[in-house]
């Protein structure tokens, strides 16, 4: 069992990948964002194995499993509701480490003990900037790995063992300075939902993606020019089935979808929360709406990984301009602080000009016959 | 005494390794289901 599962998995393995993903995830999701400034950086100690770890795992078992992003998705919004449910708690704390934040009282359900607003805030934060940005940026960084398993069994083991050490030591923090524990009810219910999610990921339909499979013809077309390696009948099937066929238009400029995301992710960030409903509204709207945008023209045959990195560009830059005006939630404020912001902020645009850069030839490989 | 913080701990460590329980049997599926 190992040998074939070792057999398959190496060729696509990529510690490196791996190792920048852990250290991308926190990066983004605390300093970048501005929550927590760069003085704070020995943090990644307890941050990397629980946001790192939690984004890799993700990312290992959609790649694992054979699927993509519809499978990304839900798990990041899972692993949302384990950080702000059960970690944090700030899904339920009236006063979240005693900072008087107040992040429940916009919109507030007093039957759930949650703000809508802060609910419906956090849990896209996760979803799209601490897991499917960093996720994205890396494997723009690597398109040969894009969608295999970057670990063995013992990486994944190693990983699965400092999530957890990442999240007890995170729940531990926050009870060192705030005792609060949600209700069994609302502790429940939040376990109930990530359940349902993660069966969510694995169970749900493989979107159709005439695109994937040409991808995967033509690799094996190259492949075969230099050894034998007569294509799959099943492959040739896929890539010219009439029912799975998807639109033979052009995708949009991926420049475009980077403005997309960049405005919509600003706009997510700046909604008052004192609009209460209406923020929550807002915020749920502009990801649906922008969900929706990517699912129908991600199935279009020129839909290319460009397209993928220009969504998290936009997604990562909308945090990076969004920090200079955000004091840090904990640490003080000063110059330095902005300094962090810049540093931070030019970290982004050099990985992201990587990345495209990186993506430049496989793309002209990936380049249909004409 | 174990204090309820202990036994918050220990459930959430239980959840953890239930969920990674669950994903691994759901990867197991989803990889047989593409085999088909």
């Amino acid at each position: 069992m190992e040998s074939t599962e070792s057999s398959n998995s190496k060729p696509g393995r990529c510690l490196p990948a791996a190792i920048g993903l852990v250290f991308l995830a926190p990066l983004v999701a605390e300093f970048l964002l501005g929550n927590l400034p760069i003085k704070m950086l020995s943090a990644l100690v307890v941050l990397a194995p629980f946001y790192g770890g939690g984004a890799l795992l993700i990312r290992e078992a959609t790649r694992r499993a054979g699927r993509g992003w519809p499978t990304i998705i839900p798990l990041a919004l899972a692993y949302g509701i384990v950080e702000e449910a059960f970690t944090t708690q700030t899904l339920f704390n009236p006063n979240y480490m005693h900072l008087n934040l107040h992040l429940l009282d916009s919109a507030y359900i007093p039957a759930l003990g949650i703000g809508a607003w802060w609910t419906v805030f956090v849990l896209a934060l996760h979803t799209v900037w601490s897991i499917s940005t960093p996720i994205a940026l890396i494997e723009a960084t690597v398109p040969s790995h894009a969608s295999t398993p970057w670990l063995g069994n013992i990486g994944l083991a190693v990983t699965t063992v400092l999530f957890v050490l990442g999240a007890a030591a995170n729940t531990a923090i926050g009870f060192h300075t705030d005792h609060f524990i949600a209700s069994p009810a609302q502790l429940a219910t939040s376990a109930a939902a990530v359940i349902l999610l993660v069966f969510l990921a694995f169970r749900l339909p493989r979107p159709a993606r005439t695109d994937t499979a040409l991808t995967s013809l033509q690799s094996s077309v190259a492949e075969g020019a230099g050894g034998f390696n007569p294509l799959k009948t099943s492959q040739i099937q896929a890539a010219f089935r009439p029912g799975s066929s998807s639109s033979p238009q052009s995708a949009p400029n991926p420049w475009l979808f980077g403005f997309i995301a960049l405005a919509a992710g600003s706009a997510i960030l700046v909604v008052p929360s004192r609009w209460g409903w209406s923020a929550a509204a807002i915020i749920l709207a502009l990801e649906l709406g922008v969900a929706a945008l990517v699912l129908v023209l991600s199935r279009r045959r020129a839909w290319r990984p460009a397209h993928q990195l220009a969504l998290a560009a936009g997604a990562a830059l909308s945090y990076a301009w969004h920090a200079f005006f955000e004091p840090p939630v904990l640490g003080g404020t000063g110059l330095s602080v902005r300094v962090g912001n810049a540093i931070f902020a030019l970290g982004a645009v050099l990985l992201i000009a990587f990345a495209a850069r990186r993506l430049r030839p496989a793309q002209a490989a990936a380049e249909p016959p004409l | 005494m174990l204090s309820n913080h202990f036994w918050y701990g220990f459930a959430l460590g239980l959840g953890l390794v239930f969920l990674a329980y669950l994903v691994t049997t759901l990867i197991k599926k989803a990889r047989k289901t593409g085999k088909d």
